[in-house]
């Protein structure tokens, strides 16, 4: 199974696999650079994908709006989502919860690599 | 275990239903107090990113004053439609960047990064540049280059600081030395000539941060310490040899290419001094070359940098030889700085 990592910084992206990695993880990992480029992504893997990884800000489609779709798309909903995100505020926690109640994960970057870890675990097959 | 007949998604459908749901979303509910911080940091890495992509000296020039002013306009047209990121790395990138594009010509070269910050955002900001980053020369998780930053707020606004909870940084970098605070920053190539960086508080209500580094590139410039290099591309994508080495030859390096494996072999006569390698190729695959590299006598230890589009592959580091590897589809910036990094 794949892990997909949906962040416009291609920095962050580089950060967050390499945490992953360093911690032993051996899933693919694939990656987005926005919402629109992760729906192509998603709509063609969605079966091989075990977890996303998902910011909130990103230029065209932002993280928050790919939830909404997929939470409305049988074969997308049951994939679990970590939001990994700057935006760290109880608002946009409790926003984030709204549109997905089985949000699996919310990480405020920056993040602990342990922490991240610990939330991606339990997600992994 | 992948399922094989699961029907891709509509795509077209996929892209209305986002539509339509983020519609509903009234995304402007969302914002909090922090984002506005958040905003501007935005804005202001964008600006100067926007800076450094305009390469004519008209726009970016070693001249102090105009370099502040030119940016300083940018942060103020900008804010809203910045979407890049402030955080450390960003910051690394802006100067790596600043320093490939315009390293050339030798010149001294200064980045103004103007932040306005409410002083209730000031927290939320801190927090932004003590973003970790991991170095990848040694795998280390580092935080010195923001911690710098921190500690130079700090050694202004002691008071304040404290206020804040920040008791932990009340070193000053220009008590302690002005190349401490240029090492911190990480000014690429190691250039500590000169940085400077200073702030003000205008009236209450907002706080002006502004960092201005002088990153002074090493005698040579990046390209003439490269113009001799020669990298050998080993791959049998036609897609990245056609891509990949004329990138690296417009950067001043000499690009030899081999389709696979046993090709590669035999160019290994023309000395590389590092070697671009993909994994799977027909006749001789990339594991299969570097036992066979390894075979042979009189070949010092050539870095090589690993190409493939399958993730999960950190233990290939291990490899002797082997410094780093990228998946594909790549950044060809990305490559270029791992090349400079190992040559």
């Amino acid at each position: 199974m794949k892990i997909l990592v949906v962040d416009d910084s291609l920095l962050d992206r580089k950060l967050l696999i390499r945490v992953l990695m360093k911690s032993g993880i051996t899933q693919e990992i694939l990656q987005a650079e926005d919402g629109e480029q992760a729906m192509g992504i998603l709509a063609n893997n969605y079966a091989d994908i075990c977890l996303i990884l998902l910011d909130w800000q990103m230029p065209k489609v932002s993280g928050i709006e790919l939830m909404a779709g997929i939470v409305k798309i049988p074969e997308l909903s049951k994939i679990p989502i970590i939001m990994v995100t700057a935006s760290g505020s109880d608002e946009n926690k409790r926003a984030a919860h709204q549109v997905n109640p089985q949000l699996a994960g919310y990480m405020v970057k920056p993040y602990k690599p342990e922490e991240l870890i610990a939330a991606v675990k339990p997600f992994l097959r | 275990m992948p399922q094989e007949n699961s029907k891709p998604l509509d795509l077209g459908k996929f892209k209305d239903l986002v539509r339509q749901e983020s519609v509903k979303l009234n995304l402007r509910s969302f914002s909090a107090e922090g984002e506005s911080a958040f905003t501007l940091a935005l804005a202001l890495s964008a600006a100067v990113k926007k800076v450094f992509y305009e390469k004519s000296g008209t726009t970016f020039s070693s001249e102090p004053k105009l370099e502040k002013k030119v940016i300083t306009q940018f942060v103020h047209r900008m804010r809203v439609d910045a979407m890049e990121k402030f955080n450390a790395p960003t910051v690394f990138s802006v100067l790596e960047f600043a320093a490939d594009e315009q390293g050339v010509e030798k010149k001294v070269y200064m980045v103004t990064l103007v932040v306005y910050l409410e002083r209730k955002f000031l927290p939320e900001f801190l927090r932004l540049l003590q973003y970790p980053y991991i170095d990848s020369d040694d795998d280390t998780e580092v935080k010195d280059g923001c911690g710098t930053l921190v500690n130079i707020i700090a050694g202004q606004y002691k008071k304040e600081m404290a206020n804040l909870g920040y008791k932990d940084l009340m070193m000053s970098p220009f008590e302690s030395g002005i190349n401490t605070a240029a090492d911190g920053v990480g000014i690429p190539y190691g250039a500590t000539e000169k940085f400077e960086l200073s702030f003000e508080v205008e009236g209450a209500k907002s706080l002006v941060v502004e960092m201005m580094t002088l990153a002074v590139l090493p005698k040579g410039g990046p390209k003439e310490r490269t113009a001799a290099k020669k990298i050998l591309i080993i791959d049998d994508d036609p897609t990245s040899i056609v891509t990949i080495a004329p990138f690296l030859k417009s950067h001043g390096f000499e690009a030899i290419v081999a389709h696979d494996g046993k090709e590669g072999i035999a160019r290994l006569k023309e000395k590389p001094d590092l070697i671009v390698l993909d994994l799977r190729m027909p006749n001789m695959d990339g594991y299969e070359f570097i036992l066979a590299m390894k075979e042979i006598q009189g070949i010092r230890q050539i870095p090589i940098i690993i190409l493939t589009a399958k993730a999960g592959l950190s233990d290939i580091v291990k490899v002797e030889g082997v410094r780093e590897y990228m998946i594909k589809p790549f950044q060809p910036d990305a490559l270029l700085k791992s090349i400079q990094r190992h040559i």
